[in-house]
């Protein structure tokens, strides 16, 4: 086992030399410490019980130390006209990024040139994966909206895993920061070139108090690759954050979000859907700690399941003692479209309080017979009749992405997707 | 050349290999609009549902030739493509897609199989105003999910428009009138008879004589025991109202 740790840890030494400030040096030093101390998920792994971490260890992936910029990217990022943020094996490309006509109140930088904030929130000790991205990220993405700005314009983070001709592991790494009263939308699209590649991304997202921030994420590795990601977020007193998460691509994928309820009078969204087919493994594992009372929380994370996809949900939701009058619900449902699939739904609520509104439900089905009867009573295929009520289970998560631009470019990216799927 | 013929039709539930379709036979000529009338368990929707193609019954015998095809050979949306048309006794409700998108699905399904081009947003929309207007329905409903959270005559009055929609050669109304009060039956009676045509026939299935005052058909014919036990004209509808179906259920017992 501790061969594997070293293994990881090859990259830390280069990751040094392109970044580093005491800060930085710091928090790799604490990182490396955390990640051997926690040492890679096994079988025994409580929070790894539906998912394991063998294929990505046994995948024995180098660290990319450099890496050319490709000419032109895969066309499955989200298509949105806006400032786009290119990181390419999580460096930032120059080239390939487009920050010219950035809107008032919106910066964007490397961590080279400010790295006030990062690492601030995500957790280290008992998550070997932010532990080993923040041991070992070449570059971060630091993006801040000023206090009390609007900025209606998205911005959007391409991560590309470049082809693989051996297994190699990459750490893209994004820090958010939105101001006191500000608005704002960001989006990231995760693709590759394909090959075996293995993306270990880590986010952190500060939404400060009477800020709205809407957060959408895109997941669509190459079909070899692998994907694991950490979002840490946190929201402030009236604030408002929207985090949306369409997972289809890799051959498995875990994204973990931590959020942290930290401001009174919040409202807090987690929605997320998973289109699994072949032998995917997608897994989404949440944990919503309501720290402070007056807070809502709305989840809901939508599964499709063919061939011998396999579909994890984990929500655990956590109400502190002095977390009163919290209003939280979570949703979870799959749907299998053959016998083959499988789904895990592990709901979890841990409440202290004593006046809160909590509820939860998980279920896993069929589509309906009798809804699919009706469709091909009025024309529809029966192939037709399934790809429209998928549409339809899938597009109430989309439907609800408050940035239209956003919405529009991942329901465009969800029905290519079916069309592939369902062809 | 009859619309529709069926002969000798015996059909039994899967699951249980229960026999509820005993030797029907029924021809309809183009234009014409027939009633069957019957008791609860006569087996009148199950003949809705084999002839629609549903899953889950078995044809032990019989034939079915709908415009000169075996009907008993397609699958239920070749059915509906060739022109068959099920209203349906309990509309499903189908959240998360609106009626729109429905309809123009099922329009396209059709124009499609009939090697039509499919409509573009624009005609559609033009096209629904067109019939919801024609049926005296707001087309508000369009928006909605399809029957999701409708009354019961908003979904019966749905069923009517995607029938003018669909412009079938045969319908089949499936106890249309079930649920419906006195307003809303006539308002779904009005439009089935804007829909009658003489290239189009029509199966309608009811308990009741009352749904009959609305929409006048040529024959009736009574089902118990899951065969035709005698056929007539309107007036045997009334015959029935009076005395019931006692007769027949004895027969049947």
């Amino acid at each position: 086992m501790s061969d594997a740790l070293d293994h990881f840890l090859m990259g830390v030494g280069g990751a040094k030399a392109q970044l580093s400030s005491p800060h930085i040096d710091a928090l790799r030093d604490r990182a490396v410490a955390a990640f051997k101390a926690t040492g890679l998920p096994t079988a025994r792994t409580e929070a790894w019980k539906f998912t394991s971490a063998a294929p990505l260890i046994k995948a024995n992936a180098a660290p990319v130390v450099t890496s050319a910029d490709p000419e032109t990217l895969p066309a499955n990022a989200l298509a949105v006209d806006c400032p786009t943020v290119v990181l390419v094996d999580g460096a930032i490309s120059e080239t390939l990024s487009t920050l010219d006509n950035l809107p008032k109140g919106l910066t964007v930088r490397s961590a080279s040139a400010g790295d006030a904030g990062l690492g601030d929130l995500l957790p280290l000790e008992g998550f070997p994966f932010a532990a080993l991205n923040t041991a070992s990220f070449r570059d971060a993405v630091m993006i801040e909206v000023a206090a009390g700005q609007t900025v209606e314009t998205p911005v959007h983070i391409v991560s590309l895993s470049t082809h693989a001709k051996v297994p190699q592991i990459s750490h893209p790494r994004i820090c958010i920061k939105v101001g006191k009263g500000a608005i704002a939308a960001v989006a990231e699209s995760h693709i590759g070139e394909g090959g075996v590649s293995f993306a270990n991304v880590a986010v952190e997202v500060d939404v400060a108090d009477d800020a709205v921030l809407t957060h959408v994420k895109l997941q669509d590795e190459s079909r070899d690759g692998f994907h694991t990601a950490m979002t840490a977020s946190k929201v402030g007193e009236k604030a408002t954050y929207e985090n949306v998460v369409i997972q289809m691509g890799a051959s498995l994928a875990r994204n973990e979000i931590r959020h942290t309820i930290a401001g009174s009078h919040s409202e807090s969204r987690l929605l997320g859907a998973y289109l699994g087919d072949g032998d995917q493994h997608l897994d989404n594992t949440t944990f919503v700690d309501h720290a402070v009372a007056d807070t809502e929380l709305d989840e809901v994370y939508k599964g499709v399941l063919a061939g011998k996809a396999r579909g994890v949900f984990q929500g655990k939701i956590l109400v502190r003692p002095d977390s009163q009058r919290t209003d939280g619900n979570q949703m979870s449902r799959a749907l299998l479209l053959s016998d083959k699939a499988e789904a895990n739904l592990k709901p979890e609520l841990e409440i202290y309080a004593d006046d809160v509104k909590c509820s939860h439900g998980a279920t896993v089905g069929e589509l309906e017979e009798d809804q699919l009867f009706y469709l091909q009573a009025r024309g529809l295929s029966r192939p037709a009749a399934r790809a429209l009520l998928v549409d339809a289970f899938v597009m109430e998560i989309v439907d609800r992405i408050s940035s239209t631009s956003l919405r529009e470019a991942m329901a465009d990216a969800v029905r290519a997707h079916f069309a592939r799927m369902f062809k | 050349m009859p619309l529709i013929e069926i002969k000798n039709l015996h059909a039994r539930i899967e699951d249980d290999g229960k026999e509820i379709l005993k030797g029907i036979d029924l021809t309809i000529e183009p234009g014409e609009v027939h009633a069957i009338m019957g008791p609860n368990g006569s087996g009148k929707s199950t003949l809705s549902y084999v002839l629609s193609g549903r899953d889950g019954y078995e044809i032990t015998e019989g034939s079915v030739m709908f415009d000169g095809v075996d009907l008993l050979e397609m699958e239920p949306d070749e059915r509906s493509r060739a022109g068959l048309f099920l209203a349906f006794q309990y509309p499903v409700e189908i959240p998360g897609v609106t009626n729109s998108t429905f309809l123009r699905e099922a329009v396209n399904a059709r124009r499609k199989g009939q090697g039509e081009k499919e409509v573009d947003a624009l005609q559609f929309v033009k096209m629904m105003r067109e019939k919801t207007k024609k049926l005296g329905m707001s087309d508000e409903m369009l928006k909605r999910a399809v029957n999701f959270g409708f009354s019961g005559g908003e979904k019966k009055r749905n069923e009517i428009l995607q029938m003018a929609v669909l412009e079938p050669k045969f319908a089949i109304l499936d106890e249309t009138d079930s649920g419906l009060d006195i307003d809303a039956l006539k308002i779904v009676s009005d439009g089935v008879n804007s829909l009658r045509d003489p290239s189009r026939s029509m199966l309608v299935i009811t308990h009741y004589q009352r749904l009959l005052n609305y929409i006048v058909p040529d024959k009736v014919h009574v089902m118990a025991d899951g065969k035709i036990q005698r056929t007539g004209g309107k007036e045997l509808a009334e015959e029935l109202e009076a005395s019931g179906y006692a007769d027949y259920q004895e027969d049947a017992a």
